[in-house]
This record gives C-alpha cells, sequence and structure tokens, in this order.
C-alpha cells in the first residue's frame, strides 16, 4: 500500500532502509530485507547514497515487491537527466512500484568517483513536479502519455539545517509540487521537528521522523565529520564512548528517539546503515511491536 | 573574453518589474556597448518598453564596465543622490546584474540574458558568476546566481546539508548560495519567490543563435578595418 494511504489507515507507520550491493550478488541486501520485513511497513531502496556507486535501487526494489515487501523507490538527480528520470519513473510504475522518494542526491565530491560528471539537470522540486506530470498523464514537456501513472511521491527534509526557514519554505514548495509524506533526515533531537511537523499538519502530509541507529563512537563521529546534514550530539557520543556494549546503547538511544517521535509524528524511517538485523530489538525496545 | 547577450522578451522584462515602482536603467558600455543592448538607441526602445508597462524609468546611466564593484558603487551612489528610484534594470550580461545586486538595497532585474563567452575584451576578477544560460533567473533569486553560486547548482533551493551558512560539500571554502539567495530575499522582501513553480533549465536557451555569432564577427570585422 502507497505510503500516504498507510498514513490514513494507521497510526503510527514504521519504514526502513536498504542500501543495494557493491557488486552483483545481492544475497545478503535480501536477507537483510528479510529480517526486518514483517516489523516495518515498508522499505526504501537507496540510490547511490553518498554518491558511491552500487546496484541500482529500481532493480532492488522489483527483488523486494517479488517477495511480497513493500518498497520505495529513492531516485536522485546527480545520475540522470530529465529524459532519464522520467524513463525510469516509467519503469518504476511499469515494474509495480508505487512509491517513490525523490531527492536531489549528495554531490559526486563525497562518494567513490568523484570524478564523474554530476546531472542536477533537475533537483528534488522539479523531479516531484515531473512525478506529477507523468500522474497527469503528460511528460515534462507536455507531450501526452499513452496513459497515466499513479506515483505516491515523498521528499525529504533535514531539521537540523541552520537556519531551519530556507528549509520550511522548501519543505512547502515540495508540497505544492506534489509531495505527499516526508521522511526526515536523522533526528537526534526531536524538538527540533516540531516546526517541520507543524507545516506538514497543516498541509495535511504525514511526516516519519528519520531515525539513525549508532554502532559504536567512532561511526558516530564519522557521521559527524563526513555525512552532510546529520549532528549527533556531543553527550551521545559520550554515552556511547562509556557503554561496555555501545551497540546496545545505540539501540537504546534510537528506541528514545523512537518514543519521542510517536508524540508528534506520523512515524518514523530507521536507517540502520547495514545492520538490519537489529530494526526488530529497536522496535522492541521501543515497544512497537505488535 | 567578452560576453554575449541578447536582451530578453519585453514580456518577460516588464513581467518582473511590474509593480516595482520607479527604474533606473543601468547599462554596461563594455563587452555589452559594442553587443548592441547598450546602444542609446536601443535603451530608449527600453525605456519606452518599461514606459509603456505602467513602469517609470526616472534615469538610465551607462557605465563602462558593470563588472567592476567600485566604478558601480560610486555611479549607483551619485544616481542615489540624483533621484529616488525602487529597482534597477541592468542592461548587461549576468556579471555586472550581480555586481550591481550587490552593491544595492534596491530589487535589481536583469534585461539580458547571456548566452556564451564567446567573444573578446572586457573582464571581470574574481570567482565565476555566470554561466551564461541564456535563461537568466536572476530576478528569482535575489540576484545571486544558485548555478554558480550553488555547489550543486540547484535552482529550486538549498539541499539539506547546509549548515551555518556553509556549502555542506566544501564547508571550509564555500558558502551555501542558497543561504546567501534566502538571506537575500528575505531583506528585500521576496520571499515568496522561494514557494513558485519549480525552475527547471532550459538547455535549449544555452546555445548561441547563429544571427549572435554573425553579428560578432561583423562588430570585430569592422574593428580590425578601424585599426
Amino acid at each position: 500500500m502507497i505510503i500516504s494511504e498507510l498514513a490514513k489507515q494507521k497510526p503510527f507507520i514504521i519504514t526502513s532502509e536498504l542500501t543495494p550491493p557493491k557488486g552483483p550478488d545481492y544475497g545478503n541486501t535480501l536477507k537483510a530485507a528479510d529480517s526486518m520485513e514483517p516489523f516495518v511497513d515498508a522499505i526504501n531502496v537507496t540510490d547511490g547514497q553518498s554518491a558511491v556507486m552500487r546496484m541500482g535501487s529500481l532493480g532492488v526494489c522489483r527483488l523486494l515487491a517479488d517477495r511480497g515487501n513493500e518498497p520505495v523507490f529513492q531516485l536522485t538527480c546527480r545520475d540522470r537527466n530529465r529524459i532519464a528520470l522520467q524513463s525510469e519513473l516509467l519503469n518504476a510504475f511499469g515494474l509495480g512500484i508505487r512509491n517513490v522518494l525523490c531527492l536531489t542526491g549528495d554531490h559526486v565530491a563525497l562518494g567513490d568517483h568523484p570524478d564523474a560528471k554530476q546531472v542536477f539537470d533537475l533537483d528534488s522540486v522539479s523531479l516531484l513536479w515531473a512525478v506529477q506530470r507523468l500522474n497527469e498523464g503528460f511528460d515534462m514537456r507536455k507531450n501526452a502519455l499513452n496513459g497515466a501513472t499513479e506515483l505516491c511521491a515523498g521528499a525529504v527534509v533535514n531539521p537540523n539545517a541552520w537556519p531551519i526557514e530556507p528549509q520550511l519554505l522548501k519543505m512547502e514548495r515540495k508540497i505544492r509540487t506534489g509531495a505527499r509524506f516526508f521522511q526526515t533526515q536523522a533526528v537526534f533531537d526531536v524538538s527540533k521537528l516540531r516546526p517541520f511537523v507543524d507545516l506538514a499538519r497543516r498541509m495535511k502530509v504525514p511526516l516519519l521522523a528519520g531515525v539513525l541507529l549508532l554502532k559504536t563512537p567512532s561511526m558516530a563521529r564519522y557521521v559527524n565529520a563526513r555525512v552532510p546534514g546529520v549532528e549527533i550530539p556531543e553527550n551521545l557520543i559520550t554515552e556511547l564512548e562509556r557503554s561496555a556494549d555501545p551497540t546496545k546503547t545505540g539501540i537504546e538511544i534510537a528506541a528514545r528517539i523512537i518514543v519521542e517521535s510517536k508524540e508528534i509524528c506520523q512515524g518514523v524511517h530507521l536507517i540502520t546503515g547495514g545492520r538490519e538485523e537489529l530494526v526488530k530489538e529497536i522496535l522492541e525496545k521501543a515497544d512497537m511491536l505488535p | 573574453m567578452m560576453l554575449i547577450t541578447r536582451l530578453k522578451p519585453m514580456d518577460e522584462i516588464s513581467s518582473q518589474v511590474k509593480d516595482s515602482g520607479a527604474v533606473l536603467i543601468l547599462a554596461c558600455n563594455g563587452c555589452e556597448e559594442s553587443f548592441g543592448n547598450a546602444h542609446p538607441q536601443q535603451l530608449r526602445y527600453l525605456e519606452e518598453e518599461l514606459e509603456k508597462k505602467s513602469a517609470s524609468v526616472t534615469q538610465t546611466l551607462s557605465i563602462d564596465f558593470l563588472c567592476e564593484p567600485i566604478l558601480v558603487r560610486y555611479w549607483l551612489r551619485k544616481a542615489e543622490a540624483q533621484e529616488n528610484f525602487d529597482s534597477i534594470v541592468v542592461v548587461s550580461c549576468g556579471i555586472g546584474v550581480q555586481v550591481v545586486s550587490k552593491e544595492t538595497e534596491h530589487r535589481v532585474y536583469p534585461a539580458c540574458d547571456t548566452v556564451t563567452m564567446g567573444g573578446r575584451f572586457g573582464q571581470a576578477w574574481g570567482k565565476e558568476i555566470c554561466k551564461e544560460c541564456g535563461q537568466c533567473i536572476l530576478p528569482y533569486t535575489g540576484g545571486i546566481c544558485p548555478l554558480t553560486a550553488c555547489s550543486k547548482g540547484l535552482l529550486n533551493g538549498p539541499c539539506g546539508g547546509s549548515k551555518d551558512g556553509r556549502c555542506e560539500v566544501f564547508p571550509e571554502t564555500r558558502e551555501c548560495g542558497w543561504h546567501l539567495i534566502y538571506e537575500r530575499l528575505k531583506a528585500v522582501g521576496r520571499l515568496d519567490l522561494l514557494l513558485g513553480l519549480p525552475l527547471v533549465r532550459d538547455y535549449s536557451r544555452s546555445e548561441p543563435p547563429e544571427a549572435l555569432i554573425t553579428l560578432r564577427d561583423q562588430i570585430l570585422e569592422k574593428q580590425v578595418q578601424t585599426l
């Protein structure tokens, strides 16, 4: 079921995230999907996350759909021009994928092919607009299609950005351009979500809070140094450092954030970064298992 | 180098300038003069067309090299002392528009699209601030070009990684272009522009039209003859 419908039927949605393999063997990717599938409503598949070349998002989305999972197809503007992006959206629809998360994409300088040409022919907002056109039965140049797609477009917003006003304006622009659900960048201070929750509520779109599992203190420091738009507070890193079992502590922190988010959001989006088997434990700790 | 520009369609200029009160036209005599858009005759045409669309042109000034900030500052202060105006229409390449924009609190509108660098003479020091896209969008972005100011060249707002006004990719060396645009639009009371329909670049407009290239050749030819 598409995320926007799901949000109407369930009081609290849980989605998670899967990174396609670096190479042709997707065996472990599917194992990771299986380990969390019973506990989540939908699984995002990333598209060249951090500008690292991997197996494509759409292929893995279809593999997930074959197994009865609800995939969220992440699509970025970094690697494709508008012709390829629209074509890919038609591919997705044709292959039975319904949820598309429209992203701008990370700069190639951050990834493993810093010498690549980055495209950015469109950006997240104009990509949302392209989805809207396809859903109306037209392409971006108003050429008629032989049918209309029924894609549910989602978007992201970063509550950690400062100042937040430009982010709020962009979020509103995305809603006006057809975003039907939002996932946030990973948050550690839930109070930062408040203005975004208010806007989402006012404009009647569900917002899922991003929850990142911290595995070790060094991973947390790496994220702070290298992942744009995420900020892990020093006190949490200290908590991990003092812990005899940092992963267990990370699970507790994630569970805490879920519980706090439940007060104000329509759901959470879990980012476990390779430890998908821990999704169950995180949700258990947060008392979110049925 | 010589930046080649062509006048925007009048409808595009007037739709941007409408409701902007008294207008100062600022024209560049650098590359532009030879390029025709800043010829006195052309400027009179621009004045007349703007007047027709109910904008009142209070002053028209031609300056050598709008890419030169000190010169621009000097003439702007002089113009401000002489007459009141609410907005400025700039007849120059995208560099001139952005230099003017930086030197004034008034709203600044480009009269031209910058198409190519394919000429000679005229110089602008500093960072690249015009991509010669042929579709000048500076009216929507507070007179700061996101194609050059944003490391991803995004047209519709900041990415999620901007922090304290710094670029997520090169925080040490670059400001976030969209932060600058946001601050500028806030200062001039036009944050509504950030909620408009998405801007999409039309790459067909960045291809220099054959007629402009021919004109450039004719101009250069004439100069060679007068040497």
